[in-house]
């Protein structure tokens, strides 16, 4: 592990657009985003908030447009950033700490071990992937994507497949090695709640654009009791539904998920 | 202490139809009514394998059958490797050679033996030919598969993590094959015996096969029925082998 603190970088997207045959996904997208900041997107799906994650780990080529990382244009693979994605993704023919110390040079198993003692999962670095619960292989995608002390931390969903507990257990976790760290992180999520538990501010994606940014200025760490949470919650999720529906009225995540699909 | 009986039971279990008809062919036999000339009992067998074994005739034929079922299993699947791993990694190796081979794979490659006699005789060079190429075809289709099929979105998760060529094949692909080309190795062990059977058979001097159909002229049941337990043999060890390496190399996939 670095002892020095490593500091984020910074993310200027310029009229992003990106559009899969005739059908654009993102349409003129603006952001910039601070060294170090905290950033979580939401949105209906298929709104394109994955797509602009793949785009800044360079995954993807755009069409138009620009992403500046820290005074320069992304250009290929994103080297500054590593992205962590919702189904994992480990090699399950590898043993965990081979799978966190893939592309790493065989002298930095010792870092490996120490990013694996990180996310509390020491004892479990012989094991195979299958033998893992969800929210484990998760905690060696982290760690996978840590070791490489990127400056951008991407994260596709990477909480949608866990259960509750899990999951707050998880975001947790990030949330300690992100201000340990001071990486920049953008975090793609369906889940309101959690976008607003960790993140320094929420950008919704609507018709391909950026179409509501809300800072989050709670104390960390968060307390989902605070009532000024559930106001951030409820004022996201209404700027969410307003389009289609009038009722303002503060949805679950399971009434949202059902919406999205009769709407689908 | 019950959980050991029941164990036991567990092992011997598969044993007791196989034994029993064992047992029973060595009854009707000797009480006759399965004639010498029919079936011969297992004892008389088992006399026969003694007596060829100490005047070295089975040891010269079993070693001559195994050296050309493994020379024409390596030739036939090394090439079908090769070829499976070019086809499935680069696009244009794939372009040019994968619909000959599927064109060549359709012809039974039995059906070259007088061929293959014409052109090579009764040598070794045509049962090894015969061989390599009844391997060859399943162990191309499983290792082409199975890097065709090799799951895409680990693929780019190795790109993203900053593997690439050598690397990415090595870590990520190639492994994410081998289950696959393991299979295809497994049916062509097959294959290999059942060409050998044929071609030994049909034209030789020495072997397995050679020895069976000599003992046809003189009328031995007993070696002609050595030899075909002895194919059995061979087919049964060679598929130990290769779960063997199944369970080595496979330890993930649990």
């Amino acid at each position: 592990m670095t002892s020095l603190k490593q500091y984020g970088v910074d993310v200027r997207i310029d009229q992003l657009v990106k559009s899969y045959g005739k059908r654009p996904v993102l349409n003129g997208l603006d952001v910039n985003i601070q060294p170090g900041e905290f950033v979580a997107i939401v949105g209906k799906s298929g709104c394109g908030k994955s797509t602009l994650l793949r785009l800044l780990a360079g995954l993807e080529d755009y069409q138009e447009g620009s992403i500046i990382l820290g005074g320069e244009r992304l250009k290929g693979l994103n080297r500054k950033a590593r992205i962590m994605f919702q189904d994992g993704r480990l090699l399950p023919w590898k043993r965990v700490l081979d799978n966190v110390s893939i592309g790493l040079a065989p002298e930095h198993r010792e870092k490996a071990e120490e990013q694996l003692w990180q996310v509390g999962l020491a004892d479990r670095k012989e094991d195979f992937p299958s033998r893992l619960s969800g929210g484990q292989k998760q905690r060696v995608a982290l760690a996978r994507a840590l070791i490489h002390d990127p400056q951008l931390l991407l994260l596709d969903e990477p909480l949608g497949a866990l259960d509750a507990l899990t999951r707050l257990e998880m975001q947790e976790l990030i949330e300690g090695l992100w201000q340990e760290r001071m990486f920049t992180a953008i975090l793609v999520t369906h889940d309101v709640e959690e976008a607003v538990a960790i993140s320094d501010r929420v950008l919704l994606i609507e018709d391909g654009k950026i179409s509501f940014n809300q800072q989050i200025p709670l104390p960390r760490p968060r307390k989902r009791t605070n009532p000024a949470f559930g106001m951030y919650v409820e004022t996201i999720l209404s700027q969410i539904l307003k389009r289609e529906n009038d009722f303002h009225m503060l949805l679950s995540e399971r009434q949202l998920s059902f919406l999205d699909s009769v709407n689908n | 202490m019950k959980r050991g009986i029941y164990a036991s039971v567990g092992k011997l279990l598969p044993w007791l139809i196989p034994c029993s008809l064992l047992l029973l062919w060595q009854l009707v036999s000797m009480i006759g009514i399965i004639s010498e000339k029919t079936l011969p009992a297992p004892t008389d067998i088992m006399e026969a394998a003694f007596r060829l074994l100490l005047n070295g005739e089975l040891y010269t034929h079993m070693s001559i059958s195994l050296w050309r079922a493994l020379i024409g299993f390596l030739i036939g699947a090394s090439i079908g490797f090769i070829f499976g791993l070019l086809n499935g990694v680069f696009r244009y190796s794939d372009l040019l050679f994968d619909t000959s081979i599927q064109m060549l794979r359709n012809i039974p490659h039995l059906a070259l033996i007088p061929l293959v006699i014409l052109w090579f005789g009764i040598g070794e060079t045509s049962k090894i030919f015969l061989v390599a190429l009844g391997v060859l075809f399943p162990v191309y289709i499983n290792t082409y598969h199975g890097i065709k099929s090799v799951d895409k979105r680990l693929i780019e998760m190795g790109k993203s993590y900053g593997l690439k060529g050598n690397q990415l094949f090595f870590h990520v692909i190639l492994p994410g094959a081998l289950s696959s080309i393991l299979v295809g190795i497994r049916f062509s062990l097959g294959v290999m015996w059942l060409t050998l059977i044929v071609a030994e058979t049909i034209s030789a001097q020495s072997g397995i096969g050679y020895m069976a159909m000599n003992a046809r002229e003189f009328m031995q049941m007993d070696v002609i029925v050595l030899s075909i337990l002895i194919y059995a043999l061979f087919g049964k060890i060679s598929d130990v082998i290769a779960r063997f390496f199944e369970g080595k190399w496979l330890k993930w996939d649990t």
